[in-house]
């Protein structure tokens, strides 16, 4: 198996679902997926579930710098960036670096900012760096925003439009962690205290290393590729949407089926992590038709994904 | 420890050889020295595991084909087949060698021996038959381990027991081949009737005939014989048996025929007939009355015209050409003998012979005299109510009671004595059923018929037939069937006796005639558009485009298909799964835990999914896992 770091990114996955953030498997796999891609991931479930603290042990087990934004209506694109504040003594203004610089963000509830900064924010995703004042300022590498938003709260929210949330790599909710699992979480009560002392277990290079892998290493067959390309192509067409997974929501899913093939230790891609993927990827991209709003994305792409035969030969 | 493959592969030499061996002789330059060079490629290469791919050997199979088509014509058939025969033995033999080719090779190589039968007769044909036939039934065993699994590996002992016992299954079978197929249909008589003929008194003929001996007479529908014919008027179809020449008591029976007489038949048109006998008792060929000669047979001739078949053990055919209603010209015939009667006969008769010699002067009056008081007895034929006693004839003739051709000739023949007219009885067959679909005629036992031979002077043997002076005797001759019964009975009758003619009969002298007579076809006058070239120029491309289409379907199933299908049905076999087509392999190895399919999954999926083909290594591999699977303990 010639993957490199690989060892480490599962030593931090194991520590994470293994000692701090038992019962958030799935959340933590995408998370480091969506590192691995150099994308971003929406958090989307109702508050108390761990989301936070999900990003906090990320962030320190992974020796990365940790800012959080908490959105409210008035919080400005400024206060997200930075902003340049006179310094008496040199007579000049002087950046200060906003939460962004950080390598990894929580934005949390994101969909309680207006509009003007959501789009601020989301631009600084997706270009990796911030121009302030006619200077541009290159973000953190690695860069990872873990953006969380309450979807059931709908009163004093600007919902995130289908555009922006097609700048996230990956959505997926949290979900209740299991019976025992919660009662012994309920009696310990937080480990948000604990978390403060993880070790960082790898290096930002490390992980910029193991990027470079799931992009160079990992195989993406023309077998595959057509199944993405199939997957893509039935979600334009099905009679329940209006509009399916864009072009960029495909090359979303290609990139972190590498990287899951990565996780698995696989120098190739096969339909089994295409599949793994595809909802968490796929499913936010998806805009339904006026009268099928209430439509459940992810059961229904799930379901589609059942009518697409997987490549074998 | 033997491969299976390479046993195969010396079998499939073997197998090839006795194709090529016996066409040697005549086969074009080109397959008489490509085929050897290939086979010894064909060696090596196996050897090596170097074997051609892809479509070389196709396309150069294309282009003989082409190259040998253009040969082809009516006069010369065979020849280019056999040359096309061998090369796409050679071809095979050259390249990549799956079950299907191997089952190839057999059908070839069995086509070119069978083509080599029609160049050559020799008797080491059987010998390079049953060989082939060995060397193929060991070859299919083999072949069942071989398609379960290309790699498997034998040990010697395992081999050699394996091979005893393929080979045994055609030596066990050779008896009951030989019982089936070379001695059966020979035999003349159908085995399981010849013994227990049956012995009944039936009607039919017999070298006696003793009216009023039984108070009426069975009718058998048994067939006698069938005679391939031109239609015939009916009243030209008097068959000629035996010819019964002395009245002893009641009964007429044969006496060899005295003196120098010597019968001819006189001139008329001429009936060329093949009679083929239903095996019987009967020593006596049946021919169209009067027959002037007879071939195909061996038989002795009497001078009254009675063939009688010398023994032999085969079933009889012969061909026969008679003159329909002939006289029969004879030179001195000894008078006394056919005038002869017996002291106690019935005084009735006696003086009724005596009052018509008196009153007809020449043998011709006195007959015309005969026929004119039997019309005016009004007598009646039937075959029941029969009169027997004491003097039978004088019941029928004079006291009004019915009789059968036997009643009708008899009385004739002894009141033609009487009445100094040398007479004799003629036995044989009346009438026949013409098959139209076989173009001959059926002729059963109740069709056996007595009829009279009269001397008169200057004309000769002179065929008359009493029971047509019977009043009732249109109406004998039954309506008979009609309608579909009676055509499903001729066709049913057509089969068997076709079946006769090429399976019973079969002769390889009489096949080759037939190959002649095929080759005469040409003489036939074809259209001229019609000539066989652009039929050529049709079917080569046509061919050629069906091969290309099957190459392209063959080619769509490749080995990872193969693979996977045995895959998915050990999986439906062992865990009662079917496998939904949207879920992949990994998510099967992942449900069903089981660490041979595991390995599977992995070692495929890792060429698959790299987009190439599986290797030669990677692909044993994965059939012995299959066959790991398939062995392994549920």
């Amino acid at each position: 198996m010639n993957l490199p770091k690989r060892a480490e990114i599962l030593t931090v996955m194991d520590t994470l679902t293994g000692r701090h953030l038992k019962g958030k498997d799935k959340a933590v796999r995408l998370s480091l997926i969506a590192l691995l891609t150099g994308g971003h991931i929406l958090l989307e479930d109702i508050p108390g579930l761990g989301k936070t603290t999900l990003a906090l042990a990320l962030a320190n087990v992974l020796g990365l710098s940790f800012g959080r934004i908490q959105c409210t209506s008035d919080l400005l694109p400024s206060d997200i960036t930075g902003l340049s504040v006179f310094n008496r003594e040199e007579s000049a203004f002087k950046f200060i670096r906003g939460p962004i610089f950080n390598s990894i963000v929580l934005v949390d509830e994101v969909n309680r900012a207006m509009p003007k900064t959501q789009s601020a924010m989301l631009e600084a995703m997706e270009e990796r760096r911030v121009t302030v004042e006619g200077v541009t300022y290159p973000l953190a590498e690695p860069f990872l925003v873990i953006a969380t938003q309450n979807p059931l709260e709908q009163v004093g929210t600007y919902p995130l439009p289908e555009s922006q949330l097609d700048r996230f790599t990956i959505r997926t909710g949290i979900g209740y962690p299991p019976e025992e699992l919660e009662k012994s979480i309920i009696s310990y009560g937080s480990i948000r205290d604990d978390i403060r002392h993880i070790e960082p277990l790898v290096s930002a290079d490390d992980i910029l290393a193991a990027r470079q892998a799931v992009k160079e290493k990992v195989y993406l067959s023309d077998k595959v590729t057509d199944y993405i390309y199939a997957i893509v192509t039935a979600t334009r067409n099905h009679h329940l949407l209006l509009s399916g997974i864009s072009t960029r929501g495909g090359i979303n899913i290609a990139e972190a089926a590498r990287a899951n093939a990565y996780l698995e230790g696989r120098e190739y891609v096969v339909p089994e992590d295409v599949r793994e993927v595809a909802v968490a990827v796929g499913s936010h991209r998806l805009i339904c038709r006026p009268e099928q709003e209430s439509i459940n994305k992810e059961e229904l792409l799930s379901a589609i994904l059942g009518s697409i035969p997987v490549p074998l030969v | 420890m033997v491969r299976i493959k390479s046993v195969l592969d010396i079998l499939a030499y073997g197998i090839a050889l006795l194709g090529f061996v016996p066409l040697v002789a005549y086969l074009d330059n080109i397959p008489r020295f490509l085929f050897p060079a290939v086979l010894l490629f064909a060696v090596i290469a196996d050897r090596r595991g170097a074997v051609l791919r892809g479509h070389v050997p196709t396309v150069v199979s294309i282009l003989f084909f082409i190259y040998f088509g253009i040969q082809f014509s009516r006069d010369n058939l065979v020849g280019p087949a056999v040359n096309l025969l061998v090369i796409l033995l050679a071809v095979r033999l050259a390249s990549e060698k799956g079950s299907r080719h191997y089952l190839q090779i057999y059908a070839l190589a069995l086509f070119a021996l069978a083509g080599s039968s029609l160049l050559n007769l020799s008797a080491a044909f059987l010998v390079y038959l049953l060989l082939l036939l060995v060397l193929i039934a060991v070859s299919l065993v083999l072949l069942t381990f071989y398609d379960r699994d290309g790699d498997t590996v034998i040990a010697r002992d395992d081999m050699v027991k394996v091979v005893t016992v393929a080979a045994s299954m055609p030596l066990a079978a050779m008896p009951l081949i030989l019982l089936f197929f070379v001695i059966l249909p020979r035999t003349p008589f159908p085995l399981w009737n010849v013994l227990n003929v049956s012995s009944g008194a039936a009607t039919g003929l017999s070298d006696k005939v003793q009216p009023g001996a039984a108070p009426a007479v069975t009718e058998v529908k048994n067939v006698v014989f069938r005679a391939d014919s031109p239609p015939l008027a009916k009243n030209q179809l008097y068959w000629r048996g035996i010819v019964l020449n002395t009245l002893e008591g009641d009964s007429w029976v044969r006496k060899p025929v005295p003196g120098a007489e010597r019968g001819i038949p006189g001139p008329g048109s001429v009936v060329s007939q093949t009679i083929f006998p239903e095996p019987g008792r009967s020593r006596y060929l049946l021919a169209l009355n009067v027959p002037r000669h007879l071939t195909g047979v061996r038989f002795a001739t009497d001078s009254d015209i009675v063939h009688t078949a010398m023994p032999s053990g085969r079933r009889l055919r012969y061909e026969t050409q008679s003159v329909p209603g002939a006289v029969i010209t004879s030179r001195g015939i000894d008078r006394g003998f056919y005038l002869r009667l017996p002291s106690d006969l019935s005084h009735r008769l006696v003086s009724l012979g005596r009052q018509i010699a008196r009153r007809g002067k020449t043998d011709a009056d006195r007959l015309d005299l005969l026929e004119r008081y039997f019309v005016d007895r009004k007598l009646r034929y039937s075959t029941m109510n029969l009169p027997t006693g004491s003097d039978p004839l004088g019941q029928f003739l004079f006291d009004g009671k019915p009789g059968h051709c036997e009643f009708f000739a008899s009385t004739l023949a002894v009141l033609l004595r009487a009445a100094d007219v040398p007479a004799r009885l003629v036995g044989g067959y009346y009438g026949g059923e013409y098959n139209e679909v076989g173009g001959y005629y059926v002729v059963t036992e109740d069709r056996a018929h007595v009829w009279v031979e009269a001397y008169l002077d200057g004309k000769g043997w002179v065929m008359v037939d009493p029971s047509a002076w019977a009043v009732n005797f249109a109406g004998v001759e039954g309506a008979g069937e009609r309608g579909l019964n009676r055509r499903v009975r001729m066709y049913l009758d057509a089969f068997s006796y076709f079946w006769n003619l090429t399976i019973i009969n079969y002769d390889l002298e009489r096949q080759i005639s037939l190959f002649n007579r095929a080759g005469r076809l040409r003489h036939l006058s074809f259209p001229s558009h019609l000539s066989l070239r652009p039929l050529l120029f049709i079917a080569v491309p046509l061919l050629v485009a069906l091969s290309i289409w099957r190459l392209y379907v063959w080619q769509r199933v490749s080995r990872e298909e193969r693979l996977l299908k045995n895959l998915f049905r050990l999986v439906r076999r062992r865990y009662g799964v079917e496998w939904p087509p949207d879920k992949g392999l990994y998510d099967l190895a992942r449900t069903l835990d089981e660490p041979l399919i595991t390995r599977f999954v992995h070692i495929y999926g890792k060429a698959v999914y790299h987009d190439r083909k599986l290797s030669r290594d990677e692909y044993v591999q994965l059939r012995f896992l299959l066959a790991e699977l398939l062995a392994a303990p549920h």
